[in-house]
């Protein structure tokens, strides 16, 4: 007995002294991808940037539920609304109190679970911190830039640093855009250095970063990109006149307008071309045709592409939402799916009556090219899309819906498939077309021959409707052109917040949204900006942050 | 150093490219939890071993309790892991036996038991000015308030066609919708009246068998409860997309004015209320054995030429009492395979 007890008592003294160290806790990366492994040499910082170039790519897919991210900015608008209604897209497209709250889903991410999907404002901030690592450790000594020279390191490490700021000004202009003041981060993100008393940075403190950003990248992306990896300086350039035109320094955004528009490598698809080219169709809708899409495959008049591939199970493919959000859930008429109708739609999203009411009869974006104009059921008979007002009612499947996101598998057994694998124009020429012709107007100067009206003509003529005279050009003929050519393309509640055009025009052409169908009270002042995520204002310990006004 | 993660682009060709962006930040000074307890037991025997039992208590403080602290999204992630904060609990069991009835033949004895903890957190590692510690709503993390609480919007019954909506603090509502409580009592429904209505924890937990033997044979019953827990679950969603796996299918209409369940339109549940009371109280008291056995006397083994053989019968989880709708009141998840109810029979035999 009395061995035990020695026994027993040194292990004791032995456990009692030798416990576990804090030093036991140290790591040395070995398997793990770290920031500190990364970032040694060229190659290090072109798979960061790859990672980059996706983070827009969630624009067009469905993070949160079952339609288009973009939807945010697109519905509750003039030329947008909700057809099949959700929860969550009720606050939007009806402005109702308690479904646009503070609390909901898009904006704050999933709550319960912190891995589940993020909100827009995760996405867009793990974008721009993306972005800043990239930035910070470049600029770094000591990295391998593989160049072979030291002016092909410098260029090599400046187009890196250029994407990274094109993409972080990108992430800024929507989060200023839909939520005002936000916090300005530029830094690298650690856990030691990680705040949590942020302040809302002032909208023009983000917009001078903005510039900045964006001229740099000017200054050092090529002037042209066939390779969908390399952005072109010219997406900076559309951006920078943009911003321009918001902050009403209307010359220089003339300036940089033009620089776009007077790029030989880009020009307007004004003939056919591609793979559908034999067949009936319009220039106009050529440009959207997978096939056509990328710069190599003939599309001049793409400023900014996201590829896209339908190999099943390829890493690097990632579906879009585009054409489930905007066709209409036409199966419900008995139609079969076919690439003729587009594939399969689900209508979350639909054009106003407004849009359809303002084209002329012979205008190639309103042509049967443009738009579904009817369908033939499985017992032949046919069915006429409804394009009228009165129509706009919820789960309206035959409302008339574009075709510019058509695409489905080849494989008939696969034309009823939920996603779209087709490559993504995300910005074009077209845009910067209208962008100069405001910013022309803007300063007066609405002549045919080479102000306002000529390049809004440019516009109208490669889509046969009748050329303008300098007298129509007024700002809201310009944003009807703007939604005639773009709808469903463009932010259209980024464009109307910037141009301060939201309420007057949705309350005048979005019957919806203005609360007169259902009788509510419908889209208030203070729906200009979008509520801050309650969930960021909470987990803001060390400083009060305030929600933007009108929100609870 | 942030953790990288996988995102992937296309080339020209599309064909895959590897990108990595940060997903995880890693806080260095992560080190182990250290908890400080104090046991204390009494065992406790009466007459001559036909009452006996024990009670124990604890009192434990957690310094550096490992937590998933939510930070603002503004970091690039919406959470870390850290040790911060200390909580601090207390418990006390109790078991009794007694062996009510002794005789040659018969014998009944009870075992009971009952346990209680509670919990409380005393800081998160967030002072006011006067170093008084201050609450993480982000986090459902509330000073004096165990760690696993529910803080939410309370479920108030349903606006019916008698109500004076367009006075009250809910004016856009429709009959139908689900009515919530004013718990600021400033007129109208705003994030400020969220509170706490419910604890994900028991606030005690019980047992009891009873067993009964004469002769040969032998019976015991089996309980167990839990009380004071509230749960989610995914059984009364609201929502378009869970409808399809609910199992509240009494809606409410004009013609069935219910005031437990909201109508059946999209937009009925504004604020999103995921508890409704009674059916969310996973409070239960469940039968969870009968067991029956019977030894056969020597007289017969020795008969027979065996050395013993044991009849026996076994039911488990015979009937649950609950208001829980959820798919078990044991189960944090609606998904999987519900306790199933058991019987067994078989025999033990000795040669």
């Amino acid at each position: 007995m009395k061995k035990i007890t020695h026994i027993i008592i040194a292990l004791a003294i032995l456990v009692l002294y030798t416990s576990c160290s804090d030093s036991f806790l140290d790591e040395k990366a070995k398997d793990e991808t770290y920031a500190d492994n990364l970032f040694e040499d060229l190659n290090g910082f072109l798979s960061a940037k790859y990672a980059l170039l996706h983070f827009p790519r969630h624009e067009r897919r469905e993070p949160i539920q079952s339609a288009e991210l973009g939807v945010i900015w697109k519905i509750g608008t003039d030329v947008a609304w909700a057809n099949t209604e959700l929860s969550w897209t009720r606050g939007l497209n009806q402005y109702t109190k308690a479904d646009l709250t503070s609390t909901m889903q898009f904006l704050n991410g999933d709550v319960t679970d912190p891995s589940g999907r993020p909100g827009i404002f995760l996405i867009l901030y793990r974008c721009i911190n993306s972005a800043n690592l990239i930035i910070s450790r470049a600029e770094k000594p000591g990295v391998n830039w593989m160049g072979g020279s030291p002016e092909k390191d410098e260029a090599n490490k400046n187009e890196i640093i250029a994407h990274a700021k094109l993409i972080r000004g990108w992430a800024y202009r929507h989060l200023i855009m839909t939520f005002g003041d936000v916090p300005k981060s530029v830094d690298e993100i650690t856990g030691e250095n990680y705040r949590d008393d942020w302040e809302r940075n002032s909208v023009e403190e983000i917009q001078a970063q903005m510039e900045e950003d964006f001229l740099y990248a000017e200054q050092w992306l090529p002037d042209n990109s066939k390779d969908v990896t390399r952005l072109s300086k010219v997406i900076a350039q559309h951006y920078l006149a943009e911003l321009y035109l918001w902050q009403g320094r209307n010359a220089e955004a003339e300036a940089k307008a033009k620089a776009v528009v007077d790029n030989p490598n880009y020009r307007l698809i004004t003939e056919r071309y591609g793979v559908k080219k034999n067949q009936p169709g319009c220039p106009f809708m050529d440009q959207f045709y997978d096939g056509n899409i990328l710069p190599s495959q003939g599309n001049t008049e793409a400023l900014w592409v996201f590829p896209n591939s339908e190999v099943d199970n390829l890493l690097g493919r990632y579906s879009n939402s585009m054409r489930r959000t905007w066709v209409s859930a036409y199966n419900n008429l008995n139609v079969a799916y076919s690439p003729e109708y587009g594939g399969r739609g689900i209508g979350r999203a639909a054009i106003t009556a407004w849009v359809f009411s303002i084209y002329e009869d012979e205008d190639d974006r309103f042509s049967e090219h443009a738009i579904r104009k009817s369908y033939v059921t499985r017992d032949g008979k046919t069915v006429v899309c409804d394009m009228d007002k009165s129509k706009m009612t919820t789960n309206n499947h035959k409302w008339a819906s574009t075709r510019k996101w058509d695409w489905t598998f080849d494989d008939p057994s696969r034309y009823g498939e939920s996603y779209s694998f087709a490559d993504q124009t995300y910005l074009r020429l077209a845009d910067t077309y209208l962008l100069l012709a405001e910013a022309l107007h803007q300063q007066g100067k609405n002549s045919e021959t080479d102000g306002a009206a000529f390049y809004i003509n440019e516009i109208r003529k490669r889509s046969n409707a009748t050329p303008i005279t300098a007298g129509d050009v007024t700002i809201d003929f310009i944003l009807d052109e703007r939604a005639r050519e773009l709808v469903t393309e463009e932010n259209r509640r980024e464009t109307l917040v910037r141009t301060g055009k939201l309420i007057e025009r949705t309350r005048k052409y979005n019957h919806i949204a203005s609360g007169e169908r259902n009788g509510g009270a419908g889209i208030q002042d203070y729906n200009v900006l979008l509520p801050f995520p309650q969930i960021v204002i909470e987990a803001n310990t060390g400083r009060v942050m305030e929600q933007n006004p009108g929100y609870n | 150093m942030p953790t990288m993660s996988n995102e992937y682009y296309l080339d020209n060709s599309g064909n895959p490219l590897v990108g990595f962006y940060p997903n995880k930040l890693a806080d260095p000074t992560l080190s182990w939890e250290t908890t400080r307890q104090f046991n204390m037991g009494w065992d406790f025997s009466f007459l001559k071993g036909r009452i006996f039992g024990s009670v124990d208590v604890f009192f434990a403080n957690t310094f550096d309790l490992l937590l998933n602290k939510k930070i603002p999204q503004i970091n690039g992630v919406n959470s870390i892991r850290q040790n911060i904060g200390k909580t601090k609990s207390r418990g006390i069991e109790f078991a009794l036996s007694t062996l009510n009835i002794k005789n040659d033949d018969f014998t009944w004895r009870t075992d009971f038991n009952i346990s209680h903890s509670k919990n409380e957190i005393v800081d998160v590692g967030l002072f006011d000015e006067n170093r008084n510690p201050v609450d993480n709503v982000a986090n459902r993390w509330f000073i004096g308030q165990p760690i696993g609480v529910v803080y939410a919007y309370k479920f108030d019954g349903i606006w019916q066609e008698t109500d004076d909506i367009l006075n009250s603090h809910m004016p856009e509502a429709r009959p139908g919708d689900v009515k919530v409580v004013d718990y600021n009592g400033d007129g109208k429904i705003t994030t400020d009246d969220m509170h706490i209505i419910g604890r994900k924890d028991p606030d005690y937990r019980i047992g009891l068998m009873n067993t009964f033997t004469y002769k040969g044979i032998s019976l015991s019953f089996f309980f167990n409860a839990a009380h004071g827990v509230t749960r989610y679950t995914e059984y009364m969603n609201t929502y378009f997309d869970g409808k399809t796996n609910i199992r509240q299918r009494e809606w409410w209409t004009p013609e069935n004015r219910i005031n437990t369940y909201p109508a059946n339109r999209d937009d009925s549940n504004p604020y999103g209320i995921n508890y409704f009371g009674k059916t969310n109280d996973a409070s239960y008291i469940r039968l969870s054995d009968i067991s029956v056995g019977y030894s056969l006397p020597k007289s017969i083994t020795g008969k027979l030429g065996i050395s013993r053989l044991e009849l026996f019968g076994n039911v488990k989880n015979v009937f649950t009492l609950t208001d829980y709708i959820g798919l078990d009141p044991e189960f944090d998840l609606d998904y999987g395979v519900p306790q199933t109810r058991t019987f067994m029979f078989g025999f033990r035999l000795g040669l």
